[in-house]
């Protein structure tokens, strides 16, 4: 999907309300499967998101400055006897993105009927 | 631990992928992606699903994830810096060793100059990603924590990437920060003991305070009274001081907006104004978010706060 520079993907902005979502349940930093479960019970869905989208779409936002990320302690996920996990946090300029991109979002569901009326 | 099955599978196809991307890069997919397997399978067995639709549903969120995957290599195609095959080179081993030394050699050249620079100007430089400056020393960095402790492997990973000058400008620039910090420590041997109860925000809207306010939440939720001070030239459709502050609640932190002083002030002044009137022991800003040139030209309230301030300051670039 082409996109405009600075805009969200539906994917995207469902990451960003899904780690919203679970901020607002006290969980401030969420790992990957964290937030693929969230987004799955949020859209009402029978799968999780695919690997490879979830973890390449993490990293745009992260680079967009929308998520901050870090590792935690790797001796207590020894401990715990699983792998190391990386938490992601959703920064205050995420959450603008976000109100922003639900916006749009709703302002498009509304033109849509009216294209439809014109045509 | 995940060794067989479609997790398996999984496993072995992101190690396919990943190879030959750098550590850091391969090392961090293998194991984000080995933890969510570990979780899915985990979640299955507490919740007593079969164990055959956990492998369908493995299968499935890989298949759909290949074509992500391969995009996602291609991307990182030009990060390639060393193969999982060869070694990384080494210093005076060969051909390749020449580069390698001469880029040892500028980046302690250029780590040299920094810490001069850094020094005798008491400025920055802004290539790291976080500093920290502290009243009657010329530069407290903070870097990632592997940067502040591992100076060392910094000039180990300047040895391997070293067919990259941006890398090892970046390399350098951290090591000659971390030099800094040791010279700037004589004084002050626990920044961890920072006696913090307020602190004040400036906030802008930009990447930088952004950053700056990411990294300092949890010195944020340690203390008992925070104040934002928006920045008058707060970026169009950024995030405003009210949104800054609601996030921060959402985060534990109490937070409140502080009005800004005498318009006739700078920006920079009436930041510091600010800070004074509710006593902060801290100051957490976004650095150099104006560019250098016009901080040359102008002035920039980044190096007003870095000569005139009375407290310790967060900074993010």
């Amino acid at each position: 999907m082409r996109r405009k520079a600075g805009s969200l993907v539906p994917l995207e902005l469902d990451i960003l309300d899904a780690a919203i979502a679970l901020a607002r349940r006290g969980i401030a930093e969420a790992h990957g499967f964290l937030l693929a479960r969230e987004l799955r019970d949020r859209q009402g869905a029978r799968r999780l998101t695919a690997y490879g989208t979830l973890y390449k779409a993490l990293e745009r936002l992260e680079g967009m400055g929308f998520l901050e990320s870090r590792w935690e302690d790797p001796q207590l996920a020894a401990d715990e006897g699983r792998p190391r996990r990386r938490f992601y946090r959703v920064t205050v300029v995420g959450e603008r993105a976000a109100a922003d991109g639900r916006a749009e979002a709703a302002r498009s569901t509304l033109q849509r009927p009216a294209a439809a009326v014109r045509t | 631990m995940i060794a067989g099955g479609p997790a398996g599978l999984v496993r072995r196809w992101v190690r396919l992928y990943t190879r030959g991307l750098p550590a850091e890069l391969r090392d961090g997919r293998r194991d984000e992606i080995d933890a969510d397997l570990w979780s899915q399978l985990e979640e299955a067995t507490l919740l007593g699903r079969p164990l055959g639709s956990t492998n369908t549903e493995i299968v499935t969120r890989w298949l759909a994830g290949i074509p992500a995957d391969l995009s996602w290599r291609i991307e990182h195609r030009g990060d390639k810096a060393v193969t999982t095959t060869a070694p990384p080179p080494r210093v005076g081993s060969s051909g390749a060793a020449g580069l390698g030394l001469a880029t040892v050699l500028a980046g302690v050249g250029l780590a040299a100059l920094f810490v001069l620079f850094a020094i005798s100007s008491r400025a920055v430089a802004p290539a790291n990603p976080y500093y920290m400056s502290w009243p009657g020393t010329p530069l407290v960095l903070l870097g990632s924590a592997a940067e502040l402790v591992l100076g060392s492997a910094l000039f180990g990973y300047a040895i391997r990437y070293g067919d990259r000058f941006h890398r090892v400008a970046t390399v350098a620039a951290a090591v000659g920060g971390l030099l800094a910090v040791l010279s700037a420590l004589g004084a002050y041997t626990l920044i961890g003991a920072l006696p913090v109860a307020t602190a004040i925000v400036a906030w802008n809207g930009s990447p930088e305070s952004n950053r700056a306010v990411a990294a300092a939440l949890p010195l944020l939720a340690a203390c008992g009274r925070v104040g934002v001070f928006c920045e008058p030239e707060t970026k169009r459709g950024a995030a405003s001081a009210d949104e800054l502050i609601g996030y921060l609640a959402r985060h534990g932190v109490k937070a409140a907006r502080v009005p800004a002083g005498p318009s006739h002030d700078s920006a920079a002044m009436q930041l510091l104004d600010a800070g004074a009137r509710i006593n902060a022991t801290l100051l957490v800003m976004g650095a150099y978010t104006h560019g250098r040139l016009r901080q040359m030209v102008f002035g920039g309230v980044t190096q007003h706060v870095l000569h005139h301030a009375t407290i310790p300051a967060l900074l993010a670039h």
